[in-house]
């Protein structure tokens, strides 16, 4: 509809509607498993009847590793730096909700200082993730420029990470019990700078070059809507459920590292549409900064790692599960242990493979080009969809 | 894997203190045994309410409880499963929305024939999930509308995730050891 007024009258040519008893055919194309837009290996059959898709068949699979039966060969705290393997854009997310579910186990308690520093990390980890999205989303529609800029303030914020963590990409930061190390005051002072500059300039500039303009909001809007019941039905978690107008964050609902006593919204959108999916992360963001802010305000001194029992770590026998609200949705960690030194079973909840599932549902009857807009708006890391 | 014996004390510590104190779920598990007293209660899952299913009650169970006024599930956290050499053991993770409930429902099948009521009818997101469990254990789901392996290829010899699962592939290429 839109699309319309973006031509001139009579630029567009009105085509014969196609008689009833002409054949139809249908066409299958293969999308993947190496397309530069999948966001990794991910491959797709599309069903398209001229440019109209009838039908997706998702296959995934291609970076699979079991990390699950990895897991059970390694003892406790060795399992940390595998789960960064997982969601290789958010890593401290799923390393929390590892080193949750196990403190939660051992009932440990965690310093103040580190906890603290844990939300500052993972909020900090949500805004390079959505700032991320919006940069390579903006790239799958034919946006570039935004992508330069998100990356200039990306390299920033990695030299930051690398500081802190020691790494850029894959951390290895969190301890059962808190945190590897503490940063100090120039970093704290740095990083203040960052999120000062994020929030003047950065964050303001996405929105303009990417949110307001119009051949994006013509790419994006009505496109794909997602009612929430279906939303619900399917499990869908995280943006993906809160731009279909769903206010449910695991931050409120289920409350984890003390985030009931911060002051945030949690964005939701209306319709459930690319945009709103878009939207959402975007708002996301600004949400981070809020808590950032906050939780810097009362950063405590004092240790980062907490009390450990000693020797070879064991959980008690039982079955734990700890959620918690990554970037992509709801992770998940399930842990089986039967005493032993090592968990008896894992099982690893990602959100983008939950909501892969919707692809179908959402991509009958839109164009073929909106197809990788969809899947980006799903903002799938195929290192959690496989595992 | 790592069998020292020499510090069982933190790990006794924790299951010694547990039976103490009071259920902290009878909230929602109170009303959900008296609405199906088949169910039973179930004291491994320490972080929510735990049942017990009988295997052919498993659906008008997930029927009743998303319907359940004060409980009503309706979001599907996952489906998985767990090989406990002599029989195998579903889990489904529930969460209500609305409630703040926490649910899991835990299943016994047999190892030889492990099938279960698909519940896919009740939560449609269960679909990709009961793919995976069929894919690594070897799960059959009953009326499933595309049971298919997922993670793995068609014609995959195996379930990986079960515990006498054999790595068939040259000694050198393995590098996941048989852990138990």
């Amino acid at each position: 509809m839109a699309q319309e007024q973006l031509f001139m009258e009579g630029a567009v040519e009105k085509r014969e509607p196609i008689p009833e008893n002409v054949e139809r055919q249908t066409m299958e194309l293969n999308l993947g498993p190496q397309h530069p837009s999948t966001h990794g290996v991910f491959r797709a059959i599309l069903t398209l009847e001229g440019e109209t898709v009838v039908d997706v068949e998702p296959v995934i699979g291609y970076l699979h590793r079991n990390h699950e039966k990895i897991y059970e060969t390694m003892q406790y705290p060795q399992i940390i730096p595998m789960t960064d393997r997982t969601d290789y854009l958010a890593p401290l997310t799923s390393e929390l909700a590892y080193v949750l579910c196990v403190e939660k186990a051992l009932g440990i308690e965690v310093p103040e200082r580190g906890r603290i520093l844990r939300i500052i990390f993972n909020e900090f980890q949500r805004i390079l993730s959505h700032q991320l999205y919006a940069a390579t989303f903006g790239m799958d529609i034919g946006a570039f420029t935004p992508f330069l800029y998100v990356f200039r303030d990306r390299e920033k914020a990695l030299d930051l990470m690398d500081r802190a963590t020691g790494a850029r990409l894959l951390f290895n930061y969190f301890r059962i019990g808190g945190l590897r190390n503490d940063v100090n005051e120039a970093w704290l002072e740095d990083f203040r700078a960052w999120i000062d500059n994020f929030e003047r300039e950065g964050w303001p500039e996405y929105v303009r070059l990417l949110f307001e303009n119009e051949i994006f909001r013509v790419r994006t809007k009505d496109i794909a809507v997602l009612p929430p019941d279906v939303a619900m039905a399917y499990g869908a978690s995280g943006p993906v459920l809160r731009a279909s107008g769903v206010r449910w964050d695991l931050r409120k609902a289920h409350p984890y590292l003390g985030y009931e006593e911060f002051d945030f919204d949690v964005p939701v959108g209306e319709k459930g549409d690319c945009y709103d999916r878009c939207m959402v992360r975007v708002m996301e963001m600004k949400e981070s900064v809020r808590i950032i802010r906050q939780a810097l305000d009362r950063l405590p001194d004092g240790p980062v790692l907490g009390k450990v029992p000693r020797g070879v770590m064991k959980l008690p026998k039982g079955d734990y599960y700890q959620t918690v609200d990554a970037p992509r949705g709801e992770t998940g960690c399930y842990i089986v242990s039967d005493g032993g030194a090592t968990p008896y079973r894992v099982k690893w909840r990602s959100p983008a493979f939950v909501h892969l599932q919707l692809l179908p549902y959402l991509c009958r009857g839109t164009k073929v080009a909106d197809f990788i807009a969809i899947l980006a708006t799903l903002d799938p890391v195929f290192g959690e969809v496989d595992r | 894997m790592t069998e020292e014996e020499k510090k069982p004390q933190p790990a006794a510590a924790g299951p010694a203190e547990a039976p103490e104190k009071p259920d902290p779920f009878a909230a929602v598990r109170e009303p959900v045994l008296a609405r199906f007293p088949q169910l039973q209660p179930d004291g491994d899952m320490k972080t929510a309410a735990g049942f017990i299913v009988p295997a052919q009650d498993l659906l008008r169970v997930a029927r009743g409880l998303k319907a359940m006024p004060g409980v009503a599930l309706d979001y599907l956290s996952h489906v998985t499963g767990v090989d406990y050499k002599d029989h195998l053991q579903v889990v489904y993770y529930l969460m209500g929305t609305g409630t703040g409930a926490q649910v899991v429902l835990k299943v016994n099948v047999p190892a030889e024939n492990p099938e279960v009521d698909s519940v896919t009818s009740v939560w449609p997101g269960a679909d990709w999930h009961e793919r995976e469990a069929y894919d690594l254990l070897g799960v059959r789901f009953r009326d499933h509308p595309n049971l298919k392996r997922i993670l793995l290829w068609e014609g995959y010899e195996g379930y990986p995730l079960r515990k006498d699962f054999v790595d068939r592939r040259p000694k050198r290429e393995r590098q996941i050891k048989a852990a138990r």
